[in-house]
């Protein structure tokens, strides 16, 4: 048997050898690489989960809860989103600024360790009015039929869960003023001229356009709003919301109109949020609308239409108010600061509201 | 009787020897074009992995730059296809401690993520020369004015209480009153070109302005592939999507491309980032 020598072998396992060594170094590169990949995308992940979720607190916000939260409370939630954890955290610093920020945290970072990236938008309130203290406030004449009822301290409207609201006053009055009312007829204190107090109709005036600027529904000249309108469930992007949080009524809680008419305004139907009316404004029979109300004009309420809230007069002294049949007005903080905080009134802050901040 | 026998371990016949070095010929040539074209190959990997590696990193700081703009809010300064001048994000927190009429001083959160609430955090090292703004929510404005000098602080017990830094700001409005909450923010001017090193070659270089002088211009990603003529990386568009080519049409812009083309990677590796900008309330 002859003797091989073995010469080919050895050059063919150098050659492998070579071969396996830069294949071996190019797939530790590669591997590498896909390492870094991975970190870039689990950091696009936690940015991405940390923007979406402030988004989502946005498109949540209920406007009855933050605007009742007490200054320098702070609402944490936790969130999942695809492989990141989230902490959403909304933080009310001070009466008219909110802070929403998002941490979210994903593994994949060096040695094992999370990623975390985080962002914060902030929030407020673009009118500076304070807000009203009585269920009504204003120079002018208020009557009231003998059926009909103006409530100061009244509880908040069904389900609304809002227990740090101020108690109002019945009417607070800027002179010259008339109240004719029937013995029982206003339940609350009647505040006669009062430096603080008086100033709320002047400041609301003050606001009128700013109000008219962030109005999401406007109507132009005399309007009747009849109840498929007003309570349209189906729209609630568009509607009027609804004050009924017991789950009888509209599914639209969270939504709170700020609407300006322009001229003369009756209503049909029921709604909540911020309204400015130019022109004599009717709550008809069995109008219900919670929430805020300036009126230039003078104002009906008929049948058994529901006012809950404030209603501010800034008219001046030729401002009226008639409550006739069994109509109700009910001065309620909880819906006031609601309407605030829940409506268009309430927006990022101009131009640089969102930060990356880590 | 004579014998003719070849002793073993005597050597291979000219023959033998021949068809060995030829075939030891052949073997090295293929072993020494292979090891050249892997090695070609692996420069080409490794440019391509560091092209894509500096266009992931550079993207990232691009895109937190970007991600601070809103349509026609002015921090766009200046823009056209070589060139954008930006007010950069250097870091956002909120204010601690309420302001009085003639205070220099603002007191922030300087938290990070260890606060109850997220309050606070800083892309960039603060620097005297930046630019201070607050949210005056009363007049419903940003007053701003120039950082002189940032120590370290103390917020008041509260939502916002703990590490604090205090931020002493010159040409602070005198009777300025600033609520607990206010946003702070932190700008500096900062510009994004593509520009050619002294090697000769052309890159992504970030110069930023530190008070009243620019810095000199940092590499952040390159060299750029020149073979089309000299880089274009930014175009701008509006809210239409319609190109923006007018000089000083940036102030309608809705829409930031930046597309580079590295030297070594491949057309699949030119993912473009893109930038809309958030549309102000």
């Amino acid at each position: 048997m002859p003797r091989r020598r073995g010469g080919t072998l050895l050059a063919v396992m150098l050659t492998v050898i070579v071969l396996a060594a830069m294949g071996a170094a190019l797939a530790q590169r590669a591997v590498a690489h896909v390492e870094v990949a991975r970190a870039h995308a689990r950091t696009d992940a936690a940015r991405a989960a940390a923007d979406g979720a402030i988004v989502a607190a946005w498109h949540g916000w209920d406007g009855v809860q933050r605007g009742n939260d007490a200054v320098g409370a702070v609402a944490t939630q936790l969130a999942s989103a695809d492989s990141a954890a989230v902490v959403v955290s909304i933080v009310h610093p001070s009466a008219r600024l909110w802070w929403v920020s998002a941490a979210a945290w994903t593994p994949g970072g060096a040695g094992g360790r999370l990623v975390a990236r985080s962002s914060g938008m902030a929030l407020w309130i673009r009118v500076a009015a304070p807000v009203p203290l009585a269920a009504i406030s204003g120079a002018g004449e208020v009557d009231l039929a003998p059926l009909a009822r103006l409530v100061g301290p009244a509880l908040p409207p069904s389900g609304w869960n809002c227990p740090l609201a101020p108690a109002l006053e019945a009417i607070v009055f800027a002179p010259p003023a008339t109240l004719r009312s029937p013995p029982g007829a206003v339940v609350g204190g009647i505040a006669l001229p009062s430096s603080s107090l008086t100033d709320v109709p002047a400041a609301w005036a003050a606001e009128r356009s700013v109000i008219a600027g962030q109005a999401d529904v406007v109507l132009p000249g005399d309007t009747t709003l009849e109840t498929p309108t007003l309570a349209d469930s189906t729209l609630c992007a568009s509607g009027w919301g609804s004050p009924d949080r017991t789950g009888r009524g509209p599914p639209c809680p969270r939504r709170f109109v700020v609407a300006h008419a322009r001229g003369a305004l009756t209503l049909r139907g029921v709604g909540q949020g911020v309204l400015q009316v130019d022109g004599p404004l009717v709550l008809d029979d069995g109008a219900r609308l919670t929430g805020l109300v300036i009126a230039r004009g003078p104002v009906t309420l008929r049948g058994s239409a529901r006012l809950t809230g404030a209603l501010v007069l800034v008219g001046g002294a030729g401002s009226r108010v008639s409550l006739l049949d069994s109509a109700r007005v009910e001065g309620s903080g909880c819906a006031v600061a609601g309407a605030l905080a829940g409506g268009t009134l309430l927006t990022e802050v101009p131009a640089h509201a969102w930060y990356r901040l880590r | 009787m004579h014998r003719v026998t070849r002793a073993v371990g005597m050597g291979f016949t000219l023959a033998e020897s021949l068809v060995g070095m030829v075939l030891a010929g052949m073997i090295a040539i293929m072993l020494v074009t292979v090891c050249v074209r892997q090695g070609a190959a692996g420069t080409a990997a490794l440019l391509r992995a560091a092209a894509r590696s500096q266009w992931a990193d550079s993207r990232g700081v691009l895109a937190g730059d970007l991600a601070a703009l809103s349509q026609g809010a002015g921090r766009l300064l200046i823009a056209d296809d070589t060139l954008i001048e930006l007010d950069a994000h250097v870091g956002a927190a909120l204010l601690c401690k309420p302001t009085t009429g003639g205070s220099a001083a603002l007191t922030v959160t300087a938290l990070g993520l260890t606060g109850l609430v997220v309050a606070d955090g800083w892309t960039r090292a603060i620097a005297s020369g930046d630019s201070v703004l607050a949210f005056d929510p009363a007049q419903g404005l940003w007053v701003g004015g120039v950082l002189v000098d940032a120590q370290p602080g103390l917020c008041p017990p509260g939502p916002l209480g703990g590490v604090g830094r205090t931020l002493t700001v010159a040409a602070l409005g005198a009777s300025l009153s600033l609520p607990i909450g206010a946003p702070v923010q932190l700008r500096r001017r900062v510009r994004w070109s593509a520009y050619r090193a002294a090697d000769g070659r052309w890159y992504l270089g970030l110069r930023e302005r530190a008070g009243h002088a620019w810095a000199t211009v940092q590499p952040v990603a390159g060299p750029l592939d020149t073979r089309g003529g000299r880089p274009l990386p930014f175009s701008l568009a509006d809210a239409t999507g319609q190109p923006i080519s007018t000089p000083g049409g940036w102030a309608t812009a809705a829409q930031l491309e930046v597309r580079l083309a590295m030297l070594g990677d491949s057309p699949a590796d030119r993912v473009p980032l893109v930038a809309a900008l958030r549309r102000r309330p």
